[in-house]
């Protein structure tokens, strides 16, 4: 082989595929060296593998993303050693893993800004992988973890996120969860966590809870929480709401972002007085909060329609959506007048709730209505201020027959914009009898789904 | 000028043995090399050139390269183009049969047509290399090329860790 110049070589190996080029870094120093020296060989690995379709490996020209499935764990490894540094989002998804898989493609990316687990149900190899076994400081990352065996967290903790999203793990055994509170200890720089779907039927995680202090005494201070659909079992010795509460305590004054459900008889209204930054406030049905106390700064809020009558803590929220959770037609009786005590509604989104005596809200300008079967036009005789209105998948349109568009555009004269999602049929007719009749109507799109292919523009 | 062959004379070129060798000056210009060498002599200069010294072909290789210049002086296929895409993929089947060689005689021809410039001829022998690595075993690989297992325990070792994690399953 020494009768031929390395770049001859280099010139044959651009012949070969990637499985040909991983055998030929095991033959000799040299033929190695060739392969991992040339930039052209690592493109060639990588394009090799997507023209064959047999992973989601996706070769942009500096190879930013990256998913690992099962079936090629084995040639990731040569590739990232020629492509590691570049990879920004990280993404392991199969059933199955080999713990110490994982974390050796994650030393060998150095640069992941967002790093996703999906669905990996069992990961294996978990006694070989040290305690002090750990991935690179990924500083600024952001992490997402996705029904997953909860051992990941064994080797996450050198992570430093600033925004972390769990969803359905299941933490089976309580050294488990001794991981995920380890991991949460390191953390300094995190502002947004997401919790949702949180398992716990491990005995004893409350005394474990408990007896770490780890939640309570947290380096980092949040901007945004979210836990929704947590359910810690009786055997766990811990309620969600006192796994809230451990939370929390710590955060509350920097919380600018709250959504938080199933707290069954969580009383927020002591917490209250030091909410001082937070704007966005998604409050459960469960969660029990005074109306006699005020949140000033509040701007955006969510609210289920049974709870609306908290809306009079928010004096100046702009932006309210009214869910219609629990909403019973036949029974409940929307409270709209609450709405006339908030002078500063700006926006409204209202899920199918009826529409019976809606008030007329001068400050109101933007109204998005979703999942409507019936569209009252009272609505919009009341309010002629409108200037932005939003129909999302409200079934009984009549886009076809335009009549409810007709008295719609008969009585908001400053319309503005108009946006319609719906999967009938639309009246191209009626959309232009709504353009002559709006004369400030500068927006008016019709889409076919929340993808947004457009129908009619 | 000679009338039967108005635009093709005859020229000579000498491998680094001393063997001279005749051919046409089609046939040569293949030789991105030699063009260059024959459009600096200048007008008229083909004619009342001499002989070619090639000092870096012996004579057994630059019988190969003129049998494959003067079958392909007409045709050439390939377009460079193509060869600097790796897109090309039809072999003429005289090729094929032309490349039926030893080892040693593809490198000295792989050597002669990278210094001679000719690219078609070193797309062909290249590619009959990479041909004869598909598919083998590392293994395999060594005993074909004479490579000597350079690796030391360590590295072996290492190497195999690397294809243990590889074979996970």
């Amino acid at each position: 082989m020494s009768k031929l110049p390395e770049e001859i070589w280099r010139e044959i190996f651009q012949y070969l595929g990637a499985r040909d080029l991983l055998n030929l870094t095991r033959v000799s120093r040299k033929f190695r060296e060739i392969v991992n020296t040339s930039q052209s060989l690592a493109a060639k690995l990588t394009l090799c593998f997507e023209k064959r379709k047999r992973n989601s490996y996706i070769g942009r020209r500096r190879y930013r993303k990256l998913n690992v499935g099962y079936i090629d764990v084995s040639v990731h490894y040569n590739i990232l050693r020629f492509v590691g540094s570049d990879i920004t989002q990280l993404t392991f998804s199969y059933y199955n893993f080999k713990l110490d898989s994982i974390r050796q493609v994650l030393m060998l990316c150095s640069n992941v800004k967002t790093l996703r687990f999906k669905e990996i149900q069992h990961l294996h190899g978990v006694a070989d992988v040290g305690s002090n076994a750990a991935v690179p400081c990924y500083k600024n990352c952001e992490i997402e973890v996705v029904q997953c065996d909860p051992r990941i967290f064994k080797i996450l903790k050198g992570c430093r996120a600033k925004k972390v999203h769990f969803t359905c793990c299941e933490f089976a055994h309580r050294h488990y969860f001794l991981d995920f509170l380890s991991f949460m200890s390191m953390q300094e720089d995190l502002s947004h966590f997401i919790l949702e779907e949180f398992f716990g039927p491990c005995v004893g995680l409350g005394l474990v809870l408990f007896n770490n202090d780890i939640l309570a005494n947290t380096k980092f201070r949040l901007k945004s929480l979210t836990m929704k659909s947590n359910q810690l079992s009786p055997y766990g010795h811990i309620s969600s709401v006192q796994f809230f509460e451990q939370f929390m305590n710590n955060q509350i004054e920097t919380l600018e972002e709250l959504e938080a459900d199933q707290l069954h008889d969580f009383d927020f209204t002591a917490y209250l007085q030091q909410c001082k930054k937070i704007k966005n406030l998604n409050v459960g049905i469960d969660m029990r909060l005074s109306s006699k106390q005020f949140l000033s700064e509040v701007t955006k809020v969510e609210v289920e329609q049974p709870r609306m009558n908290l809306l009079r803590c928010f004096p100046n929220v702009t932006e309210v959506k009214i869910l219609n959770t629990y909403y019973d037609p036949q029974r409940d009786i929307v409270k709209w007048n609450l709405l006339t005590k908030c002078n500063f509604i700006h926006k409204l989104i209202i899920e199918d709730v009826s529409l019976d005596d809606f008030p007329s809200l001068p400050s109101l300008k933007c109204l998005q209505l979703e999942f409507y079967i019936n569209v009252d036009s009272k609505i919009f005789a009341r309010n002629p201020q409108l200037e932005e209105v939003t129909f999302i998948e409200c079934r009984d349109m009549r886009i076809r027959k335009s009549k409810v568009l007709k008295i719609i555009v008969d009585y908001l004269k400053d319309l503005r914009s108009l946006t319609i999602v719906t999967s009938s049929k639309v009246d191209p007719s009626a959309l232009q009898y709504v353009k002559q009749k709006c004369p400030k109507l500068k927006y008016l799109k019709v889409f076919k789904d929340l993808d947004c292919e457009i129908l009619w523009n | 000028m000679d009338i039967d062959r108005p635009s093709d004379p005859q020229v000579s070129v000498v491998s680094s043995d001393g063997t001279m060798f005749h051919t046409t000056l089609k046939s040569i210009l293949l030789s991105g090399t030699i063009k260059d060498m024959i459009e600096h002599i200048g007008e008229g200069g083909v004619e009342n050139m001499g002989a070619i010294p090639l000092q870096n072909v012996d004579s057994k290789t630059l019988e190969i390269v003129i049998k494959w210049i003067e079958h392909h002086k007409d045709n050439i296929q390939p377009t460079s183009e193509e060869i600097k895409d790796k897109t090309a993929d039809f072999i003429d089947p005289w090729d094929e049969n032309f490349l039926e060689m030893d080892l040693d005689k593809l490198y000295n021809l792989i050597t002669a047509a990278n210094y001679l410039n000719i690219p078609q001829l070193l797309w062909l022998s290249t590619r009959k290399i990479a041909m004869l690595i598909k598919n083998r075993t590392p293994q395999e690989i060594r005993s074909l090329f004479n490579i000597e297992d350079d690796w030391t325990p360590q590295e072996i070792e290492a190497v195999q860790k690397e294809n243990q994690w590889c074979e996970e399953k």
